[in-house]
């Protein structure tokens, strides 16, 4: 097996709160050190940690489509990899959650030969689960938002739904600043189809500061396209209504006495 | 961005007690932290846009593309109609068959 690592980490979105010991030691470690983080304070604190920290930020552009630019950061990742170093590439958050350039260097690296490896993080669902109160044991679906338009995905309104990148609906590409009205109005036209318009949804952001609080943003749904959408958004749809039982199977799963 | 107020944050993100602590007291911490009279009323005052202009701007880094379905196959040409041929002339009707002579009684 070649030389050369790759490990993928999450730094979570509390600056060195949410970082994990394996994700801190993996950053320290690392001969050459990647990382997509949104806040300059967590930013600055990974530099500090590894001297070899590089930003991949640069590698969005205005007009150009992101798909193309996590190849380029794909590539970006693997080149010290090739080289015979150890790599890490640190991504806020969850490293594995709606993030396709660390799947796909993963991806790439193990064909090639190379060991690599992802470790969970904390996502924003995990912030959302503590701050919400909500407990996924009832069921949960998450959909990416434009996927959630464009393929008419199927889903339960008697489960919670969270909606990821819910300020960026249609957008492929990563503009300075992000207009969501367009977009939200859309999905308010196809949620209307299950709940009513005056169902409260929940516009979501974790704190990334310890001295901020997490953004709770409760609207009608109505009201969505109104509201203050960011690109850290995500969108909760609380339950509406109560699945059906099916009492003949609750009698199939009784337990049976000897 | 002073490296006092990185460290800061850095601090209290790693302890939840010492962040509750914090909102008790926050004067007693920015002391202890070195921190400027408007570091300390920016942190103080949570808001995202002030702390956005001390620290640096916050960047929406979005991992995700839903790529754009392909395009639906084009329709499938209609068949050709089958051209309008000549009725084919009329069959000769058979001719009947004679009946039977009736037998003497």
């Amino acid at each position: 097996m070649p030389q050369g690592r790759l490990n993928v980490v999450g730094t979570g979105y509390l600056v060195a709160g949410q970082t994990t010991p394996q994700a801190l030691a993996c950053i320290k470690r690392a001969e050459k050190l990647f990382y997509l983080i949104a806040d300059p304070v967590t930013c600055a604190w990974i530099e500090d940690l590894n001297p070899s920290a590089e930003s991949l930020a640069d590698a969005y552009g205005a007009d150009k489509e992101r798909l193309d630019s996590y190849h380029e950061m794909v590539e970006r990742m693997l080149a010290p990899v090739r080289g015979g170093l150890e790599v890490c590439a640190a991504l806020y958050g969850h490293p594995g959650v709606f993030a396709f350039p660390s799947h796909e260097a993963i991806r790439r690296a193990r064909r090639e030969g190379f060991e690599a490896q992802m470790f969970p993080g904390v996502s924003a669902a995990d912030c959302l689960f503590a701050d919400l109160g909500i407990d996924p044991s009832a069921g949960c679906q998450m959909y990416e938002a434009t996927d959630f338009l464009q393929r008419r995905r199927r889903f339960d309104p008697a489960s919670p739904l969270i909606l990821w990148q819910v300020g960026a609906i249609g957008i492929s590409t990563c503009p300075a600043a992000l207009s969501a009205t367009a977009g939200l109005r859309l999905l308010v036209e196809i949620l209307a189809r299950d709940y009513p318009r005056e169902h409260e949804v929940i516009v979501y952001e974790a704190a990334q500061l310890p001295v901020c609080r997490p953004k709770i943003l409760r609207v009608a749904l109505a009201a969505l396209p109104g509201a203050e959408v960011s690109g850290f958004s995500t969108l909760l749809v609380p339950p509406w209504g109560t699945a059906e039982t099916d009492w003949e199977m609750v009698e199939r799963l009784a337990p049976r006495s000897a | 961005m002073s490296q006092n107020a990185v460290r800061f944050l850095v601090d209290l993100s790693q302890d939840p007690v010492r962040m509750e602590d914090f909102w008790h007291d926050p004067e007693s911490f920015f002391e202890a932290a070195g921190l400027t009279p408007e570091e300390r009323d920016v942190i103080r005052s949570g808001d995202s846009g002030r702390l956005q202009a001390l620290l640096g701007r916050y960047v929406p880094l979005l991992f995700s593309q839903t790529p754009k379905p392909p395009p639906p196959p084009p329709p499938r040409p209609r068949p050709k109609p089958k051209p309008k041929t000549a009725p084919a002339a009329p069959k000769p009707k058979p001719k009947p068959r004679p009946k039977p002579k009736a037998e003497a009684a």
